[in-house]
């Protein structure tokens, strides 16, 4: 057998297997025939498919950033952390606070404190709706036992719910906040610091 | 060939063929889920506490009263023996005072009491010493009495030894005593107005 020979023979397979069986039997291709190119036939070949919707930050659009505050016992916390999603369906944001409050460093005698709280609220606008949660950070530990209803990290059923696409929609932050301290225990002198994650998923 | 194959070969070519398209078909199927991969952002914040002392309820910077002591001399014209006294039962002499610090620093300064015009000498004066005592509560129990003595200089700053408690309670007690002209059988020279202080200072410290 010739190797031209043994490629037709293939072309002629492919024919039979995705024309109708009614055609197969009719339509029979051959090197010369008008429709063969170059000992090969084109052939259409039908492929469907669907693509799931996406859900993620916009790009370039994840939170990110670092807010400092000097002397934030006194004059309290407020910052706003822009993001912006860009999801085709619903979808759900979470966030998981690492130490549940500003932290320092150090261990110290009852009276006094190294943890500050302050409140954690999100506001997610989608093309047509808009959701919003406020937290004290406390409730967003990962072990915290009354957790926040957006304490994450996220799943298709955890997180605050925004029923609604979003694609880079305006408008949407985590904000941060407190007054100033006025706790019973006094914090102590120190540098203190705590870190958000914000996670983003396609909701059920 | 295949005219003259047999069914075996020409199923064996069909299927190897139907095999590459499900193949192909699987890598579209397969694009798909990736979209439902969580996404992440961190955000930081940071900020500080200054050292510092505050008092309260509150954040006031000053605590303080006054005491009235009313006719100094006795009978005798001389300082009455129960000055002392007076002045400890005083309301006012306590405060709460909470530092930001792990090592806050307190200095006590006392003023004589002294007459606003009268003049002393020969056996009369017009000044009257005494010994200030602040007694201090930390977390960790009682520290001084850290005194200081009017007819000496200022106190300097000094470590009070710990944090200042912070229970609720007042934790600064001030009290006097020794209160003393310059010879016992001086005579004090009348005034309407005699005037000391005590002054105490707390302080973040290092």
């Amino acid at each position: 057998m010739t190797g031209r020979a043994s490629l037709t023979a293939i072309v002629l397979a492919i024919g039979i297997a995705l024309l109708p069986q009614g055609a197969a039997a009719q339509t029979v291709y051959a090197a010369g025939q008008p429709g063969v190119v170059g000992g090969n036939r084109q052939l259409p070949v039908m492929v469907t498919a669907s693509v799931g919707g996406h859900c993620g930050f916009a790009t370039g659009s994840a939170p990110s950033g670092t807010y400092t505050q000097p002397d934030f016992d006194v004059v309290g916390l407020n910052h706003d952390f822009s993001f912006a999603l860009d999801c085709t369906g619903p979808s759900r944001v979470a966030v998981v606070s690492a130490n549940g409050g500003l932290l320092t460093g150090g261990s110290v005698p009852t009276g006094y404190t190294t943890l500050a709280p302050y409140t954690v609220a999100l506001n997610v606008v989608g093309s047509t709706a808009t959701a919003t949660g406020s937290c004290a950070v406390s409730t967003l530990t990962a072990t915290a036992g009354a957790p926040c209803t957006f304490r994450g990290p996220v799943s298709q059923s955890q997180g605050l719910l925004l029923n609604s696409t979003s694609v880079n929609q305006p408008g949407t932050y985590l904000r941060v906040s407190a007054p100033a301290y006025s706790g019973p225990s006094m914090l102590v002198s120190g540098s203190y610091s705590d870190t958000l994650t914000v996670t983003v998923s396609a909701a059920s | 060939m295949l005219a003259n194959g047999s069914n075996f070969e020409r199923d064996s070519t069909v299927k190897k063929f139907m095999l590459m398209a499900l193949g192909a078909g699987s890598m579209i199927a397969l694009a798909a889920p990736a979209a439902a991969q969580n996404v992440t952002g961190t955000v930081n914040i940071t900020g500080s506490v200054a050292g510092k002392c505050l008092v309260v309820p509150g954040s006031g910077s000053t605590f303080g009263t006054t005491v009235a002591l009313g006719e100094l001399a006795d009978a005798t014209g001389k300082l009455r023996t129960n000055i002392a006294t007076d002045f400890n039962a005083a309301a006012g002499l306590t405060a709460r005072v909470v530092c930001t610090t792990a090592a806050p620093t307190i200095s006590v300064d006392a003023d004589p009491i002294t007459a606003a015009t009268a003049t002393g000498g020969g056996g009369y004066d017009n000044s009257i010493d005494f010994t200030a005592s602040v007694a201090v509560t930390t977390t960790s129990g009682a520290a001084g009495p850290f005194t200081n003595d009017s007819a000496a200089a200022a106190g300097a700053d000094t470590l009070i030894g710990g944090r200042l408690a912070n229970n609720g309670s007042d934790n600064i007690a001030i009290s006097a005593s020794n209160f003393r002209t310059n010879t016992a059988s001086d005579l004090l020279a009348a005034d309407p107005t005699y005037t000391g202080k005590i002054t105490v200072v707390i302080k973040p410290g290092a």
